[in-house]
């Protein structure tokens, strides 16, 4: 058949595969030729072909569920150090220590010291005595 | 655009975007193909959708992906082809993936379009008409036009077993 021209029992043998309305006559007709069984098969097998020749369904690549998660959980941990950080920042602003002002002052205090506390033992010092003999505690 | 236009982006982007992106995977590879998808609904968003029926949305969004797989296709054909340096054997899958690959290379690229429309991204006739701004009756002169020329063309992986099973419904 000359590849420019439709036969037309062909074409019924198109419309079957393609869903489109045919009339059963001569479609009847049409399968009545081994040739055109031979093409239904074929145009079959070309259908397999051309959808096995690639993916059918979109997805896209280096976003998968996964990914999605281990973002979600960085933006979260950006979010945390984020708030902690001005809530820090906002606290020490309110309670800040008024800076020095670079000099120092030497004050003398010349109030008496404190009388130094009275013994809980007195031990008295006599010359004669033999401290490394008998009773220390005299 | 309308306050409603942002949901009515999205609820296109989820009923379409696999189909958009099969399409345009199979023109331009699955990485460009997620770019593009993206591309695709950030335009579907900018826009005002037009006022039709669900099935003229679809066309209207695989317009907007047609056109932008077009301007992609012209853009890399200034640039120079990679070639792998590898000449490992390839799987059987690959190597039919890769002989399809070539072979709606060599297919015009409406004809192209027409088919990967119908088959990959399930559009109907009228769809596939509105996508491609052309007549019913071209889309199935062409639909079948690129089906007889792929058939002649892959007929040696057609024929060497790895796809003994098909179906006429895929669901997937």
């Amino acid at each position: 058949m000359n590849q420019g021209e439709a036969a037309p029992p062909l074409w019924q043998v198109d419309a079957l595969l393609d869903g489109e309305p045919v009339d059963r006559r001569a479609l009847r007709s049409a399968l009545d030729d081994a040739a055109a069984r031979d093409y239904l098969v074929d145009a079959l097998l070309l259908r397999r072909m051309s959808r096995d020749m690639g993916p059918m369904r979109f997805s896209i690549p280096g976003t998968p569920r996964a990914a999605i998660v281990r973002r979600l959980r960085w933006a979260a941990a950006g979010l945390i150090v984020a708030v902690s950080a001005g809530a820090g920042y906002a606290y020490g602003k309110g309670s800040r220590v008024e800076a020095s002002p670079g000099y120092f002052e030497v004050v003398l205090d010349n109030r008496p010291a404190p009388p130094a506390p009275e013994p809980t033992r007195t031990i008295r010092f006599e010359p004669g005595v033999n401290w490394t003999a008998g009773d220390r505690s005299r | 655009m309308t306050g409603a236009a942002p949901l009515k982006a999205q609820v296109l982007f989820a009923a379409h975007r696999d189909g958009v992106f099969r399409y345009l995977c199979r023109i331009v590879g699955p990485t460009e193909a997620t770019d593009l998808t993206q591309e695709v609904f950030l335009r579907v968003a900018r826009s005002a959708v037009p006022d039709a029926t669900s099935d003229g949305e679809r066309a209207w969004v695989f317009r907007i992906a047609r056109n932008l797989a077009l301007n992609y296709r012209r853009d890399t054909s200034r640039r120079p082809e990679t070639v792998p340096l590898t000449d490992a054997s390839r799987p059987a899958a690959q190597e039919s993936a890769a002989a399809m690959r070539e072979a709606l290379d060599r297919l015009s690229p409406l004809d192209r379009d027409v088919f990967l429309l119908r088959e990959v991204a399930g559009l109907s006739y009228d769809e596939i008409a509105g996508s491609c701004e052309i007549s019913h009756a071209a889309v199935r002169t062409r639909l079948h036009r690129a089906r007889q020329q792929l058939r002649a063309e892959l007929r040696p992986h057609m024929n060497d077993g790895t796809g003994s099973v098909v179906r006429l419904y895929d669901t997937r």
